[in-house]
């Protein structure tokens, strides 16, 4: 169900000439020199470097959307939920460290202030009570917090993914699950049980820490301590009793920890959570005739780390997500680039055609949804500290919505596209929505459209275009690709002479190698159709007492409109299941072994129309092929060999010349060719194939059957065929099926001959 | 008794998601699209019955409860307005790229949201017709509500009425055909464009009933259909796609399910106060289990046409 065509190959003219190179560098240029040099100087304030910070985010996800949605054909709208799960982690990791009004747990854990949306308020619960939830308390540590905000979505997509991949659910289906998932999501985290702060998300964030350790600074001021005649060792005096002493009353246990002496200042490092303001600010370092003299009247008591709210750390946060970006670019751009990259584009083209070959698509689409899951995690860990709020309401099915637009307006299947998009579309959501809030909607929804319906190329179409660099027209959905006529027809008189020749040739090279008769042994059999019927509704398509191959032969099946002979193909390769029967090849039992398991024992499957990756050239529909590499892999090289045999075989099927060109611009009988080309290619031992001479002139007919009675010397082969003169080529053992039931075996004057044959094809 | 009354109230809601996922279903059947805007069809034949109440001057102490009457039809035919705009629009121009269509008409959705938004604020309330307000004590503690039992018999209604068209009238079987095989129908001389239009206003106008059905039980939002359309997509999915009956059984099936989990669901977390969202996550889990053991439907499509 491919929507759209794209390209995958860029015009190959040095590093700099790539567009895929080319615009991000741009893109580089402006958001890590310009930008940054301009706010150093002043000229660009801070507001406007944090906004574009949390823009990169977005791009973040819309990157790893392009990757399922652009490349891999799956429309999912849920990846805000994957941010959501980052930003959540890296919300909590902040909310631990933050808001100094928070309080202690009674086993001395530091309570979130968000929390204080859930505490206190249950009935029965007292304040000894309260505990931070056990899964707040990996979010204590940075560490965990950045290994579990890319973890957690990746899971949560793999999970997902097996499930609903597995199941073989895709399109609209997968789009729709994948809103509901977002659906249920926003609304349990909206709820105040959830403990994770509720509508109100999680807030109160201050400051990054670096290690699990809270440090509070205090800094003396000298004039202060001298009005109330103290001195620098009671301040130190009573900090240290304070860490080592029990809270309220002996609930709490001390906060323990160590006291450093840093210049004027003292370095207070607890173990466990404190609170700010009962711990520090408000302690008592003397009281002298009832007035007391606390912390804060000596000292100014702060945090020690990076506040967010202080320009430098905003700037540093824009320069570590730009940073960011560009490594996930990188990787996006390895992966698309890889082995990886073209099986993606294959399951967008022909998800069926890949299963046949031995793939599991599914594993590719878990691997695939999973890496842009994370990816979307790691933008909502660096949102969250640059918004300074992460709420449920970054989860609601519209944000995912918008991602998909991000990457819509950008151009799909570029990568750099999704950028732009991100980048651009916010940019106009800030600008309008400060203006004219009530009709965002409509401009978002009219900008939409128009992507979709006359622009599915997006800016990244535009700009390809302009920058002359081969805007592609099969960007344009239903345009056709022009029918390449072979070349005989174009050279004239001449020319059709050679051909003539040509073909006199083939056919007594043909005729030679029919007359060949094929030592089949007979004693082992290759392939055991037993009792085989198939049942649709009640109907029997299929009703196949014994068939059998042996090995490097040739059958041919024929029959009439309906006789089952693709279903017998179906049962064999494991598209069908049987009803009652079973299938054994090289002795074992298949009937219930998975499509790809199948191909993988050896039984290629030619289809009825041919089914080629069309936006694939040639030569990576070929190597997508190759036998023993249909496992996950991003860097495994072709070798030498792998691109000889790859070559020979196009050879073989006059596909050289065409190496390097997209399929779709092929013709329907080079497409033929090329399907079979691949099946031969991954050597199987049975080679399944549905009327290969359908919709082929003469002359390429010939060329099929010297092909397939080629190869017949490396494996048995099932051919099934309405066209009589082509089966005369093959001249081989042919069997008759009609209503299901194998009519007649034999030779093909034999079943010629035979009256049920004649009647059944004539209804006589 | 209690549960009782919340299997009542899952059917009640379950008749209105039938209704939804039917237009859907019949749409997605005939022209392989997913009309993500058919929520904010049910909200415009909200809205509609609203505007009609207006207009009769209907209040809940100077009643003109034949105002319901009108609002009917005009329900209907509002919402196969917008929904033939949207086929002429959008869905024809994107034939054959069912995720750019989702997508298209997803966007048509979020205009008629903010429309809605802009023309009659965030939330009003529609009177129902004084007969169907109240309700009466079958037996001790299971309370009928009349709107909830007119609901369940509207539906019925429809969906008897969908039948017919669909199996016993010639509009219904060129449907049928062009579902099946469209270039078939099409050569022999079917106008697929034409049974394209109705069809979707027909479905359209389904979605447009179900919003006034709603009315009686619900507030009316602009953002209403939001909560709908997934929901109703999820009932088609385990219905199977163009299965009547499918869609009719799974349409209660879903509905009481996400009823009969409030109580039990509340006895599992007794804390928890939002056994609506974990009605949700159960309900979800199940589609997604059930497709593992049945990817097309309870009533999956057999033979050939299950490869399409």
């Amino acid at each position: 169900m491919s929507e759209l065509k794209l390209n995958t190959t860029a015009p190959r003219s040095g590093l700099l000439g790539r567009l895929e190179w080319r615009f991000p560098l741009f893109l580089i240029l402006v958001y890590a020199v310009v930008i940054p040099l301009l706010y150093l100087n002043g000229s660009y304030g801070i507001e406007s470097v944090n906004m574009w910070g949390r823009y990169m985010c977005f791009a973040m996800i819309a990157v790893g959307l392009d990757l399922v949605w652009g490349y891999t054909g799956m429309l999912s709208l849920c990846q805000a939920l994957f941010f959501s799960l980052g930003g959540y982690a890296m919300g909590m990791y902040l909310a631990h460290h933050g808001g100094p009004e928070g309080s202690v747990d009674a086993s001395g854990w530091k309570m979130p202030a968000c929390l204080f949306v859930v505490y206190p308020g249950k009935v029965g619960e007292t304040e000894a009570d309260w505990l931070v939830p056990w899964f707040w308390k990996p979010f204590w540590w940075l560490s965990w917090t950045m290994v579990l905000g890319i973890l957690i979505p990746a899971l949560v997509a793999f999970g997902v993914g097996f499930f609903v991949f597995r199941s073989r659910v895709k399109g609209v289906f997968f789009a729709i699950l994948t809103q509901a998932l977002t659906v249920m999501a926003a609304s349990v985290f909206m709820v105040n049980d959830m403990k994770l702060g509720g509508t109100n998300g999680v807030t109160r964030f201050d400051r990054i820490v670096f290690g699990g350790r809270e440090k509070i600074e205090v800094v003396l001021k000298e004039d202060e301590l001298a009005k109330v005649s103290l001195t620098f060792e009671d301040v130190k005096g009573a900090l240290e009793k304070r860490q080592k002493t029990k809270r309220r009353g002996g609930e709490i246990p001390a906060s323990g920890g160590s006291l450093v002496q840093e210049g004027g200042i003292l370095l207070s490092t607890p173990v466990t959570g404190v609170n700010f303001n009962k711990d520090y600010k408000d302690l008592v370092i003397s009281e002298v005739d009832g007035k007391k003299v606390t912390l804060k009247d000596v000292a100014e008591v702060r945090y020690r780390g990076y506040h967010l709210n202080e320009d430098s750390v905003k700037f540093g946060l824009y320069m570590v997500t730009l940073a960011l970006l560009i490594l996930v670019y990188l990787l996006c751009r390895y992966v698309v680039s890889s082995r990886m990259g073209r099986v993606l584009v294959a399951i967008r083209d022909n998800e069926d055609r890949l299963r046949f070959s031995g793939f599991k698509p599914y594993k590719f689409k878990v691997f695939v949804y999973s890496l842009a899951a994370g990816i979307a995690g790691l933008g909502g860990m660096l949102y969250a500290p640059q918004m300074g709020i992460f709420t449920p309401h970054n989860m609601l099915p519209i944000e995912s919505i918008l991602v998909v637009v991000w990457v819509a307006v950008g151009g799909r299947g570029t990568l750099w596209g999704a950028v732009i998009g991100a980048l651009v579309v916010n940019y106009g959501y800030s600008i309008l929505t400060s203006r004219y809030p009530d009709y965002w909607m409509f401009v978002l929804a009219a900008v939409f459209l128009l992507i979709v319906l006359v622009l599915p190329g997006g800016i990244a179409d535009i700009l390809k275009k302009a920058m002359g660099g081969g805007g592609s027209p099969r960007l344009l959905p239903g345009k056709q690709a022009p029918e390449t006529g072979s070349a005989e027809d174009e050279d004239g008189g001449r020319a059709a002479e050679v051909a003539e020749e040509e073909m006199r040739k083939r056919l007594e090279r043909i005729n030679l190698l029919s007359s060949v008769k094929q030592e089949v042994d007979v004693g082992r059999s290759l392939l055991d159709v037993k009792d085989i019927t198939v049942l649709f509704d009640g109907f029997k398509a299929l009703d196949v007492k014994e068939f059998t191959v042996g090995h490097r032969e040739l059958k041919v099946i024929i029959g009439p409109n309906g006789a089952g002979k693709t279903t017998l193909c179906d049962v064999i390769s494991g598209k069908t299941r049987p009803t009652t029967g079973q299938v054994f090849f090289e002795g074992a039992d298949i009937t219930h072994e998975p499509e790809a398991d199948i191909a993988q024992l050896g039984v290629g499957r030619k289809f009825q129309t041919p089914t080629v990756y069309d936006s694939l050239t040639v030569y990576e529909n070929m190597t997508l092929a190759l036998p023993g590499r249909q496992g996950i892999s991003l860097g495994s090289r072709i070798t030498d060999y792998e691109r000889d045999s790859i070559r020979s075989q196009l050879e073989r099927v006059r596909l050289l010349d065409d190496e390097h060109r997209e399929v779709e611009y092929l013709s329907h009988g080079q497409r033929q060719w090329l399907e079979i080309s691949m099946l031969i290619l991954t050597g199987p031992k049975l080679l399944l194939v549905d009327e290969p001479a359908a919709g082929l002139t003469d002359e390429e007919t010939v060329l099929t059957a010297e092909l397939l009675l080629e190869s017949r010397e490396e494996h048995s082969i099932i051919v099934i065929e309405h066209d009589m003169e082509f089966v005369r080529l093959l001249n081989s053992h042919v069997t008759v099926l009609n209503e299901g039931k194998i009519m007649a075996e034999g030779t093909i004057d034999e079943v010629s001959a035979n009256e049920e044959v004649k009647e059944a094809y004539l209804g006589r | 008794m209690r549960n009782l009354s919340h299997v009542f109230n899952g059917i009640s809601a379950g008749s209105v998601l039938i209704l939804m996922a039917l237009g859907l279903s019949i749409i997605f059947g005939l022209m392989g699209v997913i009309n993500m805007a058919h929520g904010e069809l049910m909200m415009v034949g909200a809205y509609m019955t609203y505007v009609v109440m207006h207009l009769f001057g209907h209040t809940e102490s100077t009643p003109a409860n034949y105002y319901y009457i009108f609002a009917i039809p005009a329900a209907f035919l509002a919402a196969a307005f917008f929904g033939i705009l949207i086929e002429f629009l959008v869905v024809r121009h994107l034939y054959g790229r069912p995720l750019d269509t989702l997508l298209a008409t997803y966007a048509c959705g979020l205009a008629m949201i903010q429309g809605a938004r802009l023309i009659f604020g965030d939330n009003i309330g529609v009177n129902a017709p004084s007969q169907l307000v109240g309700s009466f004590e079958l037996f001790q503690d299971f309370n009928i509500a009349w709107a909830r039992l007119f609901i369940i018999f509207f539906c019925g209604f429809c969906v008897l009425l969908i039948y017919l068209l669909m199996g016993q009238t010639r509009m219904g079987l060129l449907i049928r055909a062009t579902t099946q095989n469209r270039a078939t129908a099409r050569s022999l001389g079917v106008n697929s464009r034409f049974i394209d239009s109705m069809t979707f206003a027909f479905g359209s106008g389904l979605a447009g009933l179900a919003g006034c059905a709603l009315t009686l039980i619900a507030g009316v939002t602009p953002d209403m259909g939001q909560n709908y359309i997934v929901d109703s997509f999820l009932v088609v999915v385990v219905g199977g796609v163009g299965e009547l009956a499918g869609v009719v059984a799974a349409g209660l099936g879903i509905g009481v399910l996400n009823k009969a989990f409030e109580p039990f669901l509340g006895w599992l977390f007794p804390a928890s106060t939002a056994s609506v969202t974990w009605g949700k996550v159960v309900i979800l889990v199940l589609v997604i289990a059930f497709i593992q053991w049945r990817p097309a439907g309870i009533f999956p499509p057999k033979g050939r046409l299950a490869d399409v």
